[in-house]
């Protein structure tokens, strides 16, 4: 023992004599795929593909919930931007959770450790194992769920989601700190040195389970990948969205009938009331949103759910609309929804959004007028923003300084 | 011997110190950040909701799913020819994982009648589609590797 004074090792020593039988008995997996080469190749990937996940994760939450100070706003260009991250967040949570599942595999044996730690190090090591195995299995599952807004908790998922993926990226730091230097014996290490036995005939050998984890990711990503990535749209046979399925060929997520304006929307008295810091408060009907200046723009709508779609929308300037009012220069807009449920009723534009020329509040999309579901009379488009924040059904415009 | 030896106590290296105390204070910093902003939110997030739907999962997997998956495994290595074990074994592992992830599409709880647009596939006639083809190929990979392998052994 290295540590002669450390009570682990103490204890340890004394329990190696009294092994347990069952699946602690010497030999109780005799599987060679349960090996540190493989948990360490899988475990790379595996922590590539978290740390991506926690930076556009956060990407997606300061969309969200902006900052709004200084070079941290949410710029408004690129205008795909918001639609890459999010498209990569969901996918490298998909084709992490097959690596995850095989390292879990892998390193299974190790559960039934004898003695449970064989120093202080190794029991510090151990301690942060389970909270990071529950927390991972936790994010990936809660994830996959909400693609297809499924909700077995109680807790609000996004909020939940971006808290604990604060607590796994911490025992994620504190678990590499812990394998640093088995990882790195490991991958120095050749999958098959020439001191190993060959793989007996009919026994899948270390590459060939790396393989195996490649393709799983493989098919897992091919199928849900086209729900944001058009060209493999007709691959996406197990995607919860498809990027030309919906109204107008267009994905919805909050209907109208779900929004509680079925009557409101297709009101004839229906007025965009723009106030607040204005010279001049306007009421303006439909008619008169048609009698501005119409503008088009190219733009996605993406979803924090992982699918996006791109549009042609057409509209009048959110620029236009102040300036028509009176706005003071570089008004910020609270764009408001005269929908009665969701917690996104209302949305923020930022003095850089609002003043954009390709901030549309959209009377049509591909050359229709919007269907209800789409936010029919108007709804708001802006570049590089999330689609809970493209305000439909909009009946506010509210500027301030 | 660089297998996980478990069982062998004295096999893995120890952590370096250094790595560990740095992990320990950065990653203890950020989880304790995280679980601070968990409990802060706790309207929200219904800590001890979220607490049985992290345990939850660990010890499913821990007591069920990997024992079985285990089993599975023995008794597959039993039934399948020796030939194509090896690669019928990978094309299962495959068709598994592709099986769980799609529970959440499969159940579709999400579904609602006024918006066609949510979950708009049959999932379970695209799952068996999607687990024919990847029988299909890699059972075609499988045979091509024995066929090989026959060759060069004869």
């Amino acid at each position: 023992m290295k540590h002669p004074e450390d009570p682990v090792a103490f204890v340890a020593k004394r329990l190696e004599a009294h092994r347990p039988t069952g699946p602690f008995g010497e030999g109780a997996f005799s599987n060679r795929l349960h090996d540190e080469r493989i948990a360490a190749r899988l475990g790379m990937a595996l922590g590539v593909a978290f740390v991506t996940c926690f930076a556009t994760g956060l990407a997606s939450h300061f969309a969200q919930h902006p900052l709004d100070v200084g070079f941290l706003s949410t710029p408004a260009s690129p205008s795909w931007l918001y639609r890459i991250t999010q498209g990569v967040h969901v996918t490298a949570g998909i084709a992490s959770t097959p690596l995850l599942l095989l390292k879990l595999w892998t390193v299974y044996p190790l559960l039934f450790t004898w003695p449970p730690a064989r120093n202080a190090a190794h029991a510090t090591e151990r301690m942060f194992v389970a909270p990071l195995v529950a927390l991972a299995l936790f994010q990936l599952f809660s994830g996959l769920a909400n693609t297809t807004r499924w909700y077995p908790w109680q807790f609000n998922f996004t909020v939940t989601h971006f808290w604990t993926g604060w607590m796994l990226m911490g025992v994620l730091v504190i678990h590499i700190g812990a394998k640093l230097t088995q990882t790195r014996r490991a991958l120095r290490t050749p999958l098959q040195r020439s001191t190993d036995p060959a793989p007996a005939r009919g026994e899948l050998s270390r590459r060939g389970l790396l393989w195996t984890a490649g393709a799983a990711v493989a098919a897992v990503t091919i199928t849900t990948v086209g729900q944001t990535f058009r060209p493999l749209e007709g691959l996406a046979a197990l995607a919860p969205r498809v990027p030309d399925i919906g109204p107008q060929g267009i994905p919805v997520n909050r209907t109208a009938n779900g929004a509680g304006v079925l009557q409101t929307a297709r009101d004839a008295d229906w007025r965009l009331t723009i106030d607040g810091a204005v010279a001049q408060p306007l009421e303006l009907s439909l008619a008169d949103l048609r009698a501005m200046t119409q503008h088009e723009v190219e733009l996605p709508i993406t979803c924090v759910e992982g699918w996006s779609a791109g549009a042609r929308w057409g509209g009048v300037r959110i620029a236009d609309l102040l300036a028509r009012a009176g706005a003071a220069d570089g008004a910020e807009v609270v764009v408001t929804s005269m929908q009665t449920r969701g917690s996104y009723r209302s949305s923020a534009l930022n003095t850089i959004v609002a003043g954009h020329e390709h901030t549309l509040l959209a009377l049509d999309i591909n050359d229709e007028p919007l269907h209800l579901d789409h936010g029919f009379p108007c709804r708001l488009i802006a570049p590089n923003r999330p689609g809970v924040l493209q305000t439909k059904w909009v009946t506010t415009l509210h500027a301030r300084i | 011997m660089a297998t996980v030896e478990r069982n062998t106590p004295h096999d893995a290296p120890d952590p370096s110190a250094t790595a560990l105390r740095l992990g320990l204070a950065v990653g203890g910093a950020v989880f304790a950040f995280g679980l601070y902003g968990l409990l802060r939110n706790s309207a929200q997030t219904v800590p001890l909701d979220v607490l049985k739907w992290i345990a939850g999962p660990l010890i499913l997997h821990d007591a069920l799913v990997a024992p079985a998956v285990l089993a599975a495994g023995l008794v597959l290595a039993r039934l399948l020819p020796v030939a194509i074990r090896a690669g019928m074994q990978a094309t299962l592992t495959v068709c598994a994982i592709v099986v769980v992830m799609s529970v959440p599409v499969l159940k579709a709880v999400g579904r609602r009648p006024d918006n066609p647009s949510l979950l708009p596939h049959d999932y379970p006639q695209n799952l068996a589609v999607v687990i024919a083809v990847i029988l299909t190929g890699g059972t075609l990979l499988t045979l091509a590797r024995a066929a090989r392998a026959r060759r060069a052994g004869a």
